[in-house]
């Protein structure tokens, strides 16, 4: 005698869906003989928290749509929608991925959320309960065993995106604009692909193939030697293209260059300079009137030499 | 009914009825003989360990005072899954999947069962028991390839995962840049250059920096391009006024000069 297949078998259970008594009564056991779901990098699905189940199955004209559902947070609002002809053949599978989960701008993702496969039965009885347009909801009733449940999260790395915290600024004491907390300024986003680390300024790469292992370390001239364009730009680099120095300063972080600061007086130099007052004139720094020198002609001004 | 037959059993229901999802050769019992499991202890597994190899099977159960921990291992490692739950009383999910985790914390695998079938582990005594992969092999068909191809992901120097999307932020003194595509790679360029401001930048978070107000001009006029400023009495083309500025030993002494008319 030949003995059933797993086909055969998951007519009469409610494989590939979890057991729970009176389901069969929503929906003929014969619509799905298996199901498997593969949750994506994005999904954040963790199998003792989160479930699948077959939400609902529709009949719309000629077709049947069964919606699978998740309350994994990265898929919850994207279903995967199976459709079937009303008089499709048994065993017939569709294998469906979901849109990508953008989570927000920075969201680097390209693949399906989730996707997963579907194969009806005969949908025989399934048509006796929807003859015409309509929709039978199962809620919860149909969840996916979860060793039909695939999770890719944390499986591996897809892109890189790299930035540089923003640059401290010079600002005047008189200036009482806060710097706030620092940002991440983008470079580039979600880089993908082969990648190559380049050896800029002072920077040096060391690649240990035998301990998969990449080390990038700073050393003096090491990289790209030091050149011209760097000592013009007070050493600094446009974290992009486009970056400009702030009004009233040549340099990225602000500022003055040191040829626009006052360092001597009459070729004396400081840190300390005196001026002095000589014959009939009187230079005075007084406590009344701080960060002033007052030159004046003395009261008995052109007193001497007489 | 005696010796009635289901024709068609529940999932569930058929599988505890057989060692699956151990291999049907499996002997279920321990290396020391002491423990050994029912056939009915799990009923579906599914593994996707990350760089797993062939014939995985439970290599060791530790079992704690709070906690039960199952390991997982290959041919080549024994140790590549592993998951926990608590003993006393037995919690597992309602789902009855018990979450495998590899040594970074990344998904590996689902195994099937339910709080009445882990009731068994609560009577092993304490302690570690380890199996031999003829004792507790699992069947093929759980084990999904999961090869270590392309970048799986980034460790850094303390051993901390990164996977998914890795910003690599460049801070003190260090920047990093894309620099465009060259033969077709990527190229991400490092630079180390210091931070000019470094000590407002190593200062401001402790509010230990206080800003410096340089003099760039006095009364509106700035140095020459050697930074100096120079006082003059007057205009260099007059010669008749009163007020000499002279530099001696390195003081700007302002004189008045001329006679006194009486």
């Amino acid at each position: 005698m030949p003995r059933p297949g797993f086909y055969n078998d998951n007519e009469y259970r409610a494989y590939p869906f979890i057991f729970k008594p009176g389901q069969a009564n929503l929906l003929p056991y014969t619509a799905v003989v298996d199901c498997g779901v593969i949750m994506g990098l994005d999904s954040e699905f963790d199998v003792s928290q989160h479930v699948v189940w077959l939400n609902s199955v529709r009949r719309i004209g000629n077709s049947f749509k069964f919606d699978l559902q998740t309350n994994a947070p990265g898929a919850e609002n994207l279903p995967l929608v199976f459709s079937r002809a009303i008089d499709a053949e048994e065993w017939q599978s569709e294998y469906i991925e979901s849109a990508p989960y953008v989570k927000d701008a920075n969201s680097c993702a390209v693949e399906p959320a989730w996707s997963g496969f579907l194969v009806t039965g005969p949908l025989n009885e399934l048509l006796e309960l929807l003859p015409q347009d309509g929709e039978i909801s199962l809620e919860e009733n149909f969840v996916l065993e979860p060793a039909r449940i695939q999770s890719l999260v944390k499986s591996y790395l897809r892109s890189i995106t790299v930035g540089n915290m923003s640059r401290p600024m010079a600002r005047s004491a008189c200036d009482n604009t806060n710097d706030g907390a620092r940002a991440v300024i983008i470079n580039a986003r979600c880089i993908a692909g082969d990648i190559r680390f380049k050896e800029g300024y002072n920077a040096q790469i060391n690649q240990l193939n035998s301990a998969n292992e990449i080390n990038i370390t700073a050393a003096t001239d090491a990289g790209q030697r030091p050149d011209g364009d760097l000592c013009e730009n007070g050493s600094e680099i446009p974290f992009y293209p486009d970056e400009i120095p702030p009004a009233g300063s040549q340099f990225l972080s602000g500022g003055p260059a040191c040829d626009e600061l006052v360092s001597s007086i009459n070729g004396v130099q400081g840190p300390e300079i005196t001026i002095a007052g000589g014959t009939g004139v009187v230079v005075r720094a007084d406590a009344e009137t701080p960060n002033t020198i007052t030159i004046a002609l003395s009261e008995n001004n052109i007193s001497g030499n007489c | 009914m005696s010796g009635a037959r289901i024709l068609f059993p529940d999932f569930r229901d058929e599988q505890s009825a057989s060692k699956y999802p151990f291999i049907d050769s499996a002997t279920l019992t321990s290396e020391d003989g002491a423990v050994t499991f029912e056939p009915d202890t799990f009923i579906d597994a599914s593994f996707y360990a990350i760089n797993s190899g062939a014939h995985i099977y439970v290599s060791s159960v530790i079992v704690g005072a709070q906690k039960i921990t199952l390991v997982i291992g290959d041919e080549d490692n024994d140790n590549i899954a592993s998951t926990s739950f608590e003993p006393n009383p037995v919690r597992s999910p309602e789902n009855g999947a018990l979450n495998l985790v590899d040594g970074y914390g990344r998904p590996a695998g689902t195994l099937v069962t339910n709080e009445e079938n882990l009731v068994l582990f609560a009577g092993w005594p304490v302690g570690t028991y380890r199996f031999t992969q003829e004792a507790t092999e699992f069947v093929a068909t759980t084990s999904i390839p999961a090869q270590e191809s392309g970048v799986r992901g980034v460790l850094t120097g303390d051993d901390r995962l990164t996977t998914g999307d890795l910003w690599l932020i460049g801070d003190a003194g260090v920047v990093i840049r894309h620099e465009g595509e060259e033969n077709g790679k990527q190229i991400v360029r490092v630079d180390v250059v210091g931070v000019p401001l470094f000590n407002r930048f190593l200062c401001t978070p402790f509010e230990r920096f206080t800003p410096k107000n340089f003099v760039k001009t006095i009364n509106n006029c700035p140095p020459d391009e050697y930074g100096n400023f120079t006082l003059t009495a007057t205009n260099f083309e007059v010669d008749d006024t009163v007020l000499r500025i002279t530099n001696k030993d390195g003081i700007i002494f302002i004189d008045a000069i001329g006679r006194k008319v009486v």
